[in-house]
């Protein structure tokens, strides 16, 4: 097996409450390879947006990285002091960001911050980087690029935006790239595109992409792996097209029946009774037990292991060895 | 989309009418003031025994004072001297408002919390008998009065800066600066403050006409510019005691005061909500 780009070993990040610490980042494991995608999977406030924050240094205060290892390229990340970071930050590990609308600064062409990267790492002249600048917009896809450099991000639409956020996060060549629901703000038609430009840019540069997205359909069409978040924990990891056909944990499973199937037209959905819990006040054992049709006492008391392997396995004491369920 | 320039002026004039007056105002006065040299008729300081207390006419304009200088000279000057202290005033106001409200915001926790309680602190004083104290101490020369006022009135600008600041920090460009490599110090000049220039801007205008005002009063009470220099203020206080036979003393540079402070008023309100789309026209 190839050796890891970005490796998590039991990432734990904390919020410090005036209510007391709450765990929004729970042991998380999470391998991911040179030109591979995996996806991170989860509902909205599991945790997944603030795993990517933790792996670049910059969980919004009052959370901070408890526990755990972030092991980049063979470098341990957690405790790294902020100036270290910074030299790794665009440069080698990048992030896409969701809101196309928001992710921009108004009062800059999109050139200008595109080129900010580039002059910050690479040391080029102003000129230079507006130079590469347009010839990002090129490889994203953006027509005219020169003149779309000196555009201001109100002059762009929704997908255009996304794609100038996409060239700012690869403008400096990474190895790996965070993307956080990349294509969750935009319409259908241009999801599948800016996923297509990714998987292109991807392989043409052998990048590594973490693609986090609450989108089953994101999932299936993106990536060859996932991993599956509930409350802070990966409750379930494995090939996407065995987490699709054979879902080991209950909450896969509930994912997977709540969406409407092509190839079972007519069929009822049956969505997950209850909410994802407020990380301030998890319930005990396995965070999922009070949605989970097949819960029993021990699912209650204790948390549940990694069942199986790195590769295949999930958290549920279904999967124990001798288990009556 | 061309329009003719009358047309672009029809659809111009009624919603920005008052931006204009305001900056028709204080760029008359601007002008005025830089131009003193060449339109005063005399010296603003040279004494004329001959002609005391004179009422407006051909030689007088605006009629002279008690020593026979000429009030529109005095005035021109004048408002030299309110237009200076204005800009420099607010000019310190915005800096210290604009270093410490950027600071407080950014940073936030205990460095926020030691500056904003600071802010309360120094807002509990009435600002007006502060300068008056702290100028009955110094000198009360024209630098002095400059860096009293604007070391008195920088609490508004910072409270200003430090909401903006809390609410763009947390903004996605942000992070996604953060995430490029950038450090604060390129964040907050760079991505910060040029989104929160607008408020800034009105906030300073406004000031304008604050630090006018104050100066006049202080003039006015004699704590101010010191004659034989002319302010509006002090000629103001020498026309007060001869109100009853010379009025022209005073109504001039009152009217003078009113204009400009209204001037800068007006261009303040009216770029506040041209530069703020949420307030509805």
């Amino acid at each position: 097996m190839e050796a890891s780009v970005l490796s998590l070993r039991g990432l734990t990040t904390v919020f410090d409450l005036p209510g007391g610490p709450a765990t929004a980042v729970d042991g998380v494991d999470l391998d991911l390879q040179a030109g591979e995608t995996v996806a991170l999977v989860g509902e909205s406030g599991s945790g997944k947006t603030m795993a990517a924050l933790s792996c670049l240094g910059l969980t919004p205060p009052p959370g901070r990285v408890a526990g755990g290892s972030i092991l980049f390229k063979g470098r341990e990340l957690a405790g790294l002091a902020e100036e270290e970071y910074r030299r790794i930050r665009g440069r080698h590990l990048s992030m896409i960001f969701q809101e196309p609308m928001t992710a921009l600064n108004p009062v800059f062409t999109v050139g200008e911050q595109i080129a900010e990267g580039l002059r910050l790492h690479l040391g080029l002249s102003p000129r230079e980087a507006m130079e590469r600048a347009a010839g990002l917009l090129a490889e994203v896809g953006i027509p005219n690029p020169a003149r779309r450099a000196a555009s201001y991000p109100h002059e762009l639409s929704g997908g255009m935006r996304q794609r100038v956020i996409i060239a700012m996060a690869l403008a400096c060549g990474p190895d790996a790239v965070l993307a956080d629901e990349p294509t969750t703000a935009l319409d259908v038609t241009i999801q599948a595109e800016i996923l297509d430009l990714l998987g292109r840019l991807q392989d043409e540069r052998g990048m590594a992409v973490l693609l986090i997205t609450h989108d089953l359909g994101v999932v299936a069409q993106s990536a060859r792996r996932a991993a599956v978040m509930y409350a802070g924990r990966v409750v379930e990891r494995g090939a996407v097209d065995d987490l699709f056909r054979e879902p080991l944990h209950p909450y896969t499973r509930g994912l997977l029946t709540s969406l409407p199937r092509l190839d079972a037209p007519g069929a009822r959905l049956t969505p997950i009774a209850g909410a994802v819990p407020d990380i301030a006040a998890l319930p005990s054992g396995c965070h999922f037990h009070p949605r989970c049709p097949h819960a029993f006492a021990r699912c209650r008391a204790e948390v549940p292991p990694a069942f199986g392997d790195a590769r295949r396995g999930a958290r549920c004491w279904l999967l124990a060895p001798g288990s009556a369920a | 989309m061309s329009l003719s320039p009358h047309a672009l002026l029809a659809r111009f004039l009624p919603r920005h009418g008052l931006l204009l007056a305001g900056a028709g105002i204080v760029a008359g006065m601007s002008l005025l003031a830089l131009l003193a040299p060449l339109l005063a008729p005399y010296s603003p300081t040279a004494i004329n025994a001959e002609a005391l207390l004179q009422a407006p006419s051909w030689a007088h304009p605006l009629g002279t004072d008690a020593l026979g200088r000429d009030v529109l000279s005095r005035m021109l000057y004048g408002a030299r001297v309110s237009l200076w202290v204005g800009f420099v005033a607010v000019g310190l106001s915005v800096t210290i408002g604009l270093a410490l409200g950027l600071m407080a915001g950014y940073a936030g926790g205990l460095t926020d919390e030691i500056v904003m309680r600071g802010v309360d602190v120094i807002l509990c004083f009435p600002s007006f008998f502060l300068i008056l104290a702290v100028i009955a101490f110094l000198e009360p020369s024209l630098l002095n009065i400059m860096i009293v006022i604007g070391l008195t009135s920088w609490m508004g600008v910072a409270r200003l800066v430090r909401a903006e600041t809390l609410s763009l920090r947390s903004r996605d460009f942000v992070l996604a600066a953060r995430v490029a490599g950038a450090g604060p110090l390129r964040i907050l000049t760079l991505h910060v403050l040029p989104n929160a220039a607008a408020p800034v801007l009105v906030s300073a205008t406004l000031g304008v006409a604050g630090a006018i005002l104050v100066e006049s009063s202080l003039s006015f009470l004699g704590l101010g510019v010191q004659p034989p220099m002319p302010s509006w203020g002090n000629i103001l206080m020498e026309g007060k005691d001869v109100l009853e036979i010379a009025p022209w003393l005073s109504f001039f540079p009152g009217l003078a005061i009113l204009l400009t402070v209204l001037g800068y008023n007006l261009l303040g309100e009216s770029l506040r909500d041209v530069l703020d789309p949420r307030i509805g026209r």
